[in-house]
């Protein structure tokens, strides 16, 4: 018995130091013991309205209600579902009510949540985009938080996570900060426009919530790489440099305030994050965050896979004939569009590129930009699931996709029933 | 039950003035007119403003602009042909048009295209699309279904005198004795397509298709008796080959019952 108790130990303790060791290099690099300890007590931001006005518009710029909101709840009370490789997570309750919301939380509860993702209720999924608001300074979050306790208090109760293996497992969270959260020294710019820009589209903005794909463990990748991702079933392009080259000066910033510069305006998911939110920024901050994303490289070339799939001539040949007797008539016969009215469709981002999502869904669903004061009338895409079958539509995906490059990717008619829901 | 005077013109008579009318509308004088009327009821519910007067787009191109509406409304708002599910647009009261493309938007009407679409327009946006398919003149596509004789017999009944065991009024004491309905919120309910009529009313009855409150189609619907459903959309169908009739001007009749923020008038019961 006691032999075998000491061989279980001759096991266990060198797995135990092991585990000890990782730890202990891990802590560190994710910022030591001071994250988990989250303050209890402190202040409250003052209830100005100049304190408020400015939380108000960094909410806007953050996108707050987007994701705190069910649509057509409640405003800021939780419960909106993100669907992620590793189950369902519900965003939170973040009205001022004391149980439910966060109406109990001081000025430092509420910086340290948004900047190490842990509050009293625990360590909180990456969902969250902490890594992007600890960029935010003091003010900045006292005055979210000034905006938040003039909401409407809800008693909506907070939803756990539907988690699968191994985010289901007890701290599984504080694993995943231990072994992906590397928090880097803010970049160095130095001229001041692109600080701004770096700063909005880093840390407010959080874009690389959509627009970054995550490696393993859905660890995020390390610095600014904007370079495109499935998210929510949409496609959220590359943004660089080149990828943007297609757009004029100035035609970025006014895209994301809601015009539709070259004819071409939001769509999909960020359509609702232009109306709900981008459509207020100031000229200032959307150059400044064209300036930045323009200087960001592109991802390093890939090798081409060495087999490639082409469409077939049959699904080209019926593709030709939906664009002549649908598209033409607005985007003109080779493609052209009519300025001032229906974009070109040559170089558009929803056919070139590797993920055909986003057209499948624009053919299926059609599109309207979000109406906005610089576009407050936008011309309509109609929907044609109600007209074109599965097969049509493969075929006019792939048919325009093979205009901008022969060996795009094909889509088939299961690949159309599989890409055109919303979730 | 008693209608004020405009109706009590005999029907033909009503038909060939509404005909003689809709040979204007659709033009510029019927477009502006409409507009005038939509911004003094966007007014009245505190819905106007937005864009500058520069931005405005012409009655011709808010056809260009708004392909995603014809594509299954029809060209002209006069919806699908035959009995397909699409109802017509053309020549409903605006304000009714307008409170549908909100209830879309906002969710208290459930069809995912229409959610999809509406999705972040604003209410400024709305009016004007509700103003255009308000100004085009009336017509639908729909056609007659067949309906057997008993079953006409009891639609026919229910339009006009309601069934007042359930509690369910006449269709006509608010749509109207043509059944054209009437200005600003009351539609038509001929013209439409059958399957589009047993759906609405089917939707009311489980919560799919709500209004503002006070909601008295959903009162109604539920009151009804579930085998009346389809005989009201069979028998109305029959009604609206070629409809034309412009919905009757404000306040010349009035409702019986309260429905979200519509005049009534509890005397009229």
């Amino acid at each position: 018995m006691r032999r075998a108790l000491l061989a279980l130990a001759a096991v266990l303790l060198p797995l135990l130091l092991a585990l000890l060791a990782a730890i202990l290099v891990l802590l560190p690099r994710q910022g030591g013991l001071a994250p988990f300890r989250v303050p209890a007590g402190g202040s409250t931001p003052a209830d100005s309205d100049a304190l408020v006005e400015r939380g108000r518009h960094l909410a806007q710029l953050g996108n707050c209600i987007g994701c705190h909101t069910v649509r057509g709840g409640e405003p800021l009370a939780g419960g909106r579902a993100f669907k992620t490789r590793y189950g369902i997570v519900y965003s939170s309750n973040i009205t001022p009510d004391p149980e439910h919301g966060i109406g109990a939380w001081s000025s430092e509860e509420f910086r340290h949540v948004m900047r190490h993702g842990i509050s009293r209720n625990g360590v909180l999924s990456p969902v969250f985009p902490y890594a992007n608001f600890r960029h935010l300074e003091d003010g900045e979050l006292d005055a979210l938080l000034a905006w938040l306790r003039r909401a409407t208090p809800s008693t909506a109760t907070r939803q756990a996570g539907d988690y699968r293996f191994p985010a289901n497992l007890p701290w599984a969270m504080t694993g995943w900060r231990l072994l992906n959260l590397r928090p880097a020294a803010d970049a160095q710019w130095p001229d001041a426009q692109i600080a701004r820009g770096a700063r909005l589209v880093e840390g407010i903005g959080h874009c690389a919530t959509c627009h970054a794909s995550r490696g393993t463990f859905a660890a995020p990748l390390a610095g600014p790489q904007l370079w495109g991702a499935r998210n929510a079933g949409w496609y959220a392009p590359a943004l660089h440099g080149p990828a943007l080259a297609r757009f004029g000066e100035g035609a970025v910033a006014r895209y994301l305030q809601g015009g539709a510069p070259h004819d071409i305006a939001g769509y999909g998911l960020m359509a609702d994050v232009i109306a709900g939110n981008l459509r207020h920024l100031g000229d200032d901050d959307a150059r400044a965050i064209e300036a930045y994303l323009r200087r960001l490289p592109p991802p390093p070339p890939v090798r081409e896979p060495p087999l490639r799939v082409r469409a077939s001539e049959e699904s080209l040949a019926i593709g030709k004939r939906v664009y002549d007797g649908h598209c033409a008539d607005c985007h003109g016969e080779r493609g052209e569009g009519v300025a001032g009215k229906y974009p070109g469709l040559r170089g558009s981002g929803a056919i070139a590129g590797a993920d055909p999502v986003n057209l499948v869904k624009l053919v299926m669903l059609g599109a309207v930009a979000p109406s906005t004061p610089l576009n407050p009338y936008p011309y309509t895409m109609p929907p044609f699931a109600h007209s074109l079958t599965a097969k049509e539509v493969a075929g006019v995906v792939n048919f325009l996709r093979a205009q901008d490059d022969r060996n795009a990717l094909p889509v088939s008619e299961e690949d159309v029933g599989s890409m055109a829901g919303i979730e | 039950m008693r209608f004020a005077r405009s109706r009590s013109k005999p029907r033909a008579e009503r038909r060939r003035s509404t005909a003689a009318s809709t040979l204007a509308a659709g033009g510029p004088a019927a477009y502006a007119r409409q507009m005038i009327r939509l911004r003094w009821f966007l007014l009245a519910a505190g819905l106007a403003g937005g864009a500058s007067p520069a931005l405005e787009p012409a009655a011709a191109d808010m056809h260009e602009r708004l392909a995603a509406c014809t594509t299954c409304h029809g060209d002209q708002g006069q919806g699908m042909k035959g009995n397909e599910y699409y109802p017509h647009l053309a020549g409903k009261p605006a304000g009714y048009l307008l409170a549908q493309l909100q209830a879309f938007r906002d969710g208290r009407r459930a069809y995912v295209p229409m959610n999809w679409l509406m999705r972040n327009m604003d209410d400024a946006y709305l009016a004007r699309i509700a103003g255009h398919f308000a100004s085009l003149p009336p017509q639908s596509s729909a056609e007659p279904v067949p309906i057997g004789a008993a079953d006409a017999a009891r639609a026919r009944e229910l339009v006009e005198r309601g069934d007042p065991q359930r509690g369910v009024p006449a269709c006509a004491a608010c749509h109207g004795v043509d059944l054209a309905g009437l200005q600003p919120g009351v539609p038509a309910l001929i013209g439409l397509p059958p399957d589009y009529v047993v759906a609405q009313l089917g939707a009311w009855r489980t919560g799919a298709r709500t209004a503002e409150a006070p909601d008295c189609m959903a009162e109604v619907a539920r009151a009804l008796d579930p085998r009346d459903l389809r005989r009201l959309g069979d028998w109305l169908a029959t009604q609206g080959a070629g409809h034309s009739l412009a919905p009757a001007e404000a306040g010349s009749f009035s409702l019986p019952v309260a429905c979200g923020n519509l005049p009534f008038d509890e005397a009229v019961r």
